[in-house]
């Protein structure tokens, strides 16, 4: 059992060893994100993020040689390696051949700030990299073949796109606005999708895939997904859908989504909505690791004003897509709910 | 916090025992949880279901009379898990675990995980929201 069990421990003796000024030697800046609107209760802190291991092996190398980093951490939302690696997953290894003495920074940022370790490669007879000036230099955001953004990769949207405008039920709609009863088991649990933006605000990750003539959203919550050509018109003749119909035209360097053909069974900022649901988003790839995103929600039956979302995507090039298979092991309730009176 | 909590289970397991009304098929809802009132159980894991949409986690608590009984402990699923640093065997049957979460509002044996804490104090996020 032992050789299947999770190796912390044994990471962690073991970089408590190496690495205890660079473990505990740590700004605490990474103020703890508040609950999301609708969180119907407080967010426990969570545990914070950790660095189990991070070395070089062999420490020490000849020019031409290469060693590797090996690194694990856990509890993280985001890892990075500098110089050299940018975004990393929660462990790995990398094989590098430094041409001169680097000394590399994992960093990790979680629930309660941010936490480093550093490993270096020493190559023999070299002068040690100014790794400060070596740091991945921010990189332009990618374009493709027509001049237009690349909006492609994985990114998390999640806690980080919030309401900008909250909803505001016109007269006589305040019977759209959802009561959350204990009974209630709410959106998804009868593992049906969120809609839009509700996809986007998952705390999973997303990927687009753009190509010139439309882009591709594959959502990892429910692995759902949408189509949305640039550069059409809705069709005349829609089926009332959980995620829309969408089209896209670009404004200048923002891709402009526009929705429509909505069921009525999705929430928007803990309303219900009728079919006459219409949504338009706004993508901008603002640095190559940003999607600024900005959502628009109207609803004419039941808003008296627009609701709007707006945050940030995080590009996430560590991670992949998985599977999400909601009713593999979808529970029955029963004993959950509150007792019958 | 144990006793808190096993006061309030007792009372709200007699009531749950009266009986529910059974609903289709279902997977999580944080409303069935009381998010307010965290609670820590400690107990040998029993059962694992790595799955989707939630991995959960059965283990026998140990109870402030003395006894035990099968809790249950709802975590997020592999996808998001594995990028908190877990694999499908970083608890194992058998394995002494400590868990907090929120219990059942309905005074059911069961919870949302938020942190699960191994026998070396390592502690493990289990939940997006903390």
């Amino acid at each position: 059992m032992e050789g299947r069990r999770f190796k912390l421990s044994r990471f962690i003796t073991k970089s408590l060893q190496a690495f205890v000024p660079a473990i505990f030697a740590t700004a605490a800046s990474h103020a703890q994100a508040p609950p999301p609107a609708g969180f119907p209760g407080k967010a426990p802190a969570g545990p914070p993020a950790e660095i189990a291991r991070f070395e070089a092996a062999p420490a020490v190398i000849k020019p031409g040689e290469s060693a590797t980093l090996h690194w694990e951490a856990r509890n993280a939302y985001s890892l990075t390696i500098e110089p050299a690696l940018g975004a990393v997953a929660t462990r790995g290894n990398r094989t590098l051949a430094p041409a001169a003495t680097t000394t590399y920074t994992l960093t990790v940022t979680g629930s309660g700030g941010t936490k480093t370790a550093t490993a270096t490669v020493t190559v023999a007879g070299t002068q040690p990299v100014d790794t400060a000036a070596a740091a991945s230099a921010d990189r332009p955001v990618p374009r493709m073949p027509d001049g237009k953004p690349d909006l492609s990769g994985v990114y998390l949207g999640g806690r980080d796109i919030r309401l900008a405008a909250p909803a505001v039920p016109k007269a006589g709609a305040d019977g759209f606005r959802v009561v959350v009863r204990e009974e209630d088991l709410g959106q998804g649990a009868q593992c049906l999708p969120s809609g839009v933006p509700g996809a986007t605000l998952a705390p999973y990750p997303l990927q687009i895939v753009a190509k010139p003539d439309l882009v591709v959203i594959l959502y990892e919550a429910f692995n759902i997904f949408r189509i949305v050509p640039i550069g059409r018109d809705h069709s005349e003749d829609l089926d009332a859908t959980w995620l829309g119909n969408s089209v896209a035209h670009w404004d200048g360097d923002t891709l402009v989504v526009d929705v429509v053909g909505f069921n009525d069974k999705t929430l928007v900022a803990g309303f219900r909505h009728t079919e006459q649901l219409h949504v338009v988003e706004r993508y901008r790839r603002t640095t190559y690791d940003t999607i600024a995103y900005e959502a628009t929600v109207e609803d004419p039956n039941v808003f008296a004003a627009p609701v709007k979302y707006a945050g940030n995507l995080a590009l996430h090039p560590e991670w992949e897509i998985g599977e999400y298979v909601c009713a593999e092991n979808a529970k029955d309730y029963a004993e959950l709910l509150p007792a019958q009176k | 916090m144990f006793n808190t909590m096993f006061r309030r289970a007792s009372l709200l397991a007699a009531a749950a025992c009266l009986g529910a009304a059974v609903p289709a098929l279902a997977h999580h809802s944080i409303a069935l949880y009381d998010t307010d009132h965290l609670t820590t159980l400690k107990g040998k894991v029993t059962r694992i279901e790595w799955t989707s949409p939630h991995v959960f986690v059965y283990f026998d608590a140990k109870e402030a009379d003395g006894g035990q009984a099968e809790w249950s402990m709802e975590l997020d699923p592999p996808v998001l898990l594995r990028r908190y640093g877990w694999s499908k065997d970083t608890v194992v049957v058998g394995d002494e675990i400590s868990c907090t979460g929120a219990p059942a509002k309905s005074g059911a044996k069961a919870m949302r995980g938020a942190i699960v804490e191994l026998p070396d104090g390592t502690q493990l996020r289990v939940w997006s929201r903390v």
